[in-house]
């Protein structure tokens, strides 16, 4: 990844079952069923990957994006800068369907330290 | 002294500094090698009223930044060809002798001029400004170099590692050999900088590394990674620790990039925005998936409470949540007025904290001296004033004091690193339970909520202030019972589906290779002795 700013954000992919995470249970004993499909999973990294952002493994139902505030800009969501510094979601229209129907939001997940 | 010209380099910085010395009033100039400048002498090198000034005006005329006029020298800036030109001679670059932080012996760069014998300096008496002028001291590289020793200071705190040891009774604990060998402890925060605090002392402290969307692996310019992680070597000093550097932007991404190396026991001395609930955000939900998928794997995972916020993922219901409290000089305890506790709306039953480390008081919290990187934002934001809005040290030392449930956070983590040493087997849920069993209850004060402690469980402090020794012992006595942990099996294994050979996920935690005795107590016996740790036995 080179060049400008830069910015990282989740993907969220669905569970392997095709249910929605939005109600589901986000905890040790129920995570496993939120386990996302394999080979979808790589799909969609892969999908990210060719258009030069740094992907990471998925880990729990999420892998990271990461590239230059302009890739972001040009690849995914015009507002992705103004969106990183608020927090929030960023849109999914430019997605394939075969990697949207995999992937339940792209978001930003901005926190900060307790001092 | 006229040097050869030949091989002289110009690798000039874009602008250079240097101080001018106006003509002095006594007999001799500045620069005049016997002329010795003390206290008692250093009138003699002021000048006549309005020198400085007239020669300030006639230096920023020539092409100088005037940056500061002081009794002695005027500080200025330009580039280097500005020098040559107005002062009629050559610069040239020279790589001398420099003693770097941490003590490294290594070169650096010095501008210096061909045509004197002293080093750095300039002659002025060819130029236009020879009236004014008897000398230019060109600036010198200087590094900041950080003390391994804390400033002393006059008002309570706690210094690390001993206060920090003694307030959560882990000297006992390293005294018998429980020093968190063998364990690896992970801390998600902003940073961490090799300070001599940690070199000299010899902790073990691998190259921190990046979260995605983190850069500068070397530096921490916020400083908080840096001084938080005192916190967890005062509580376990010979741990095995790493800094993931996280963006945030993306803390989850930074948490997964920690959960990747597969520690045992993870520190996370921060919070996602929007904790208060009632739903979840798409960030949230990312963020408490990855928590649930570390914490199966069988990583022990603390989170600061917040400090007035509703911390998230610190209200997980998976996690050690750190609240804070408050160690009075006399040894009082009470509720950090600074720290979190509260109900969480996000998960229906969760009541935050699960217990408390040291967190110091309103207004700022400048409880604990850390070590911190010189003229980092910490050190610049805390220092000077006094204390307790500020903390009296000054802004490039290297020293800050702060605290906050990010620093209850490490010192929780740092002994969930003596229980996995004296019980490898512990799973996250049993360290949890003997951490909130074996805590000191606190009985007095308001945490930062508004609430009040109590005796018992509440939400000022959760359990309590983390006890050690206690737990320690209460871990050494569970792992002589049965091996439940086995029982766990398949379901501790958690992963992307169809991923069968995932190497980084989906493999449980293996705990360190401390051989740990099992099954020489019945479960029964266990409780028993269990309750008589707690002193729940008096109340049966």
């Amino acid at each position: 990844v080179s060049g400008g700013e830069l910015l990282s954000a989740q993907v969220v992919l669905r569970p392997a079952t095709g249910a929605s995470t939005a109600d589901a249970e986000l905890t040790a004993r129920a995570i496993e069923r939120l386990a996302p499909d394999k080979a979808a999973a790589d799909a969609a990294r892969a999908w990210f990957e060719r258009r030069g952002m740094e992907v990471s493994e998925v880990a729990g139902n999420s892998f990271s994006i990461t590239g230059a505030t302009e890739l972001f800009e040009r690849e995914l969501d015009a507002r992705a800068s103004s969106i990183a510094e608020q927090g929030g979601e960023l849109s999914t229209a430019s997605l394939p369907d075969e990697v949207s129907a995999t992937v339940e939001a792209i978001t930003f997940t901005p926190g900060e330290a307790l001092r | 002294m006229a040097r050869a010209r030949k091989n002289d380099r110009r690798d000039f910085p874009k602008v250079v500094f240097a101080q001018a010395s106006p003509r002095s009033i006594g007999p001799n100039s500045l620069f005049e090698t016997d002329a010795e400048v003390t206290h008692d002498s250093v009138a003699d090198f002021t000048s006549e009223a309005g020198l400085p000034e007239e020669a300030s005006a006639r230096l920023t005329d020539a092409g100088f930044e005037v940056l500061q006029v002081s009794p002695v020298t005027i500080n200025i800036a330009a580039p280097a060809t500005v020098y040559e030109r107005v002062f009629e001679t050559e610069l040239y670059t020279d790589e001398r002798p420099a003693l770097k932080p941490r003590r490294r012996r290594d070169t650096a760069a010095v501008i210096d001029c061909v045509d004197t014998a002293m080093s750095g300096l300039v002659d002025p008496s060819r130029s236009a400004l020879a009236d004014v002028l008897e000398g230019i001291a060109i600036e010198e590289p200087a590094y900041p170099l950080e003390n391994a020793f804390a400033p002393l200071k006059e008002y309570w705190h706690l210094r690390v590692p001993g206060d920090v040891s003694l307030g959560l009774n882990a000297d006992r604990v390293h005294r018998a050999g429980i020093t968190g060998r063998g364990v690896k402890v992970v801390m998600t925060d902003s940073g961490w900088y090799r300070h001599p605090y940690f070199v000299e002392r010899g902790y073990r402290a691998t190259d921190p590394v990046l979260g995605p969307g983190a850069a500068n692996p070397a530096g921490d310019e916020s400083g908080h990674g840096t001084g938080e992680s005192a916190n967890v070597f005062a509580a376990a000093p010979d741990v095995d620790f790493t800094m993931v550097k996280v963006s945030f932007v993306n803390t989850t991404g930074g948490f997964n990039a920690g959960a990747a190396l597969n520690p045992h026991v993870m520190s996370n001395s921060w919070t996602v925005r929007g904790g208060e609930g009632p739903g979840m955000s798409a960030a949230h939900r990312a963020a408490a998936a990855a928590v649930a998928a570390a914490v199966v794997r069988g990583i022990v995972v603390a989170f600061a409470a917040g400090n007035g916020q509703f911390g998230f993922p610190g209200q997980h219901p998976d996690v050690i949540a750190a609240g804070g409290v408050y160690l009075e000089a006399n040894g009082n305890m009470r509720a950090s007025s600074y720290a979190s506790g509260f109900v969480s709306r996000i998960f229906p039953g969760r009541n935050v904290p699960d217990l408390s480390g040291l967190v110091g008081l309103v207004p700022s919290a400048a409880y604990i001296m850390l070590p911190v990187q010189a003229g980092d934002q910490i050190d610049r934001a805390t220092s000077g004033g006094s204390h307790p809005a500020r903390d009296e040290t000054t802004s490039r030392d290297g020293w800050a004091a702060f605290s906050g449930t990010s620093a209850a956070c490490p010192q929780v983590a740092g002994v969930c690193a003596l229980l996995k040493q004296a019980c490898p087997r512990l799973r996250p849920s049993d360290v949890r339970d003997i951490l909130k069993r074996t805590a000191r209850d606190v009985t007095t004060g308001r945490n930062a909520m508004g609430e009040q402690a109590a005796p018992g469980y509440d939400l000022a402090t959760g359990a309590g202030l983390v006890d050690a020794h206690r737990a320690v012992l209460m871990a050494r006595v569970r792992c002589l019972g049965p091996d439940e942990s086995a029982l766990a099996g398949p379901s501790a294994v958690v992963g992307v589906r169809g991923d069968a050979a995932s190497p980084r996920f989906g493999e449980p935690v293996m705990p360190p290779s401390v051989p740990a005795p099992s099954g020489a107590l019945a479960a029964e016996e266990v409780a028993a002795l269990e309750a008589y740790l707690t002193g729940e036995e008096e109340n049966r």
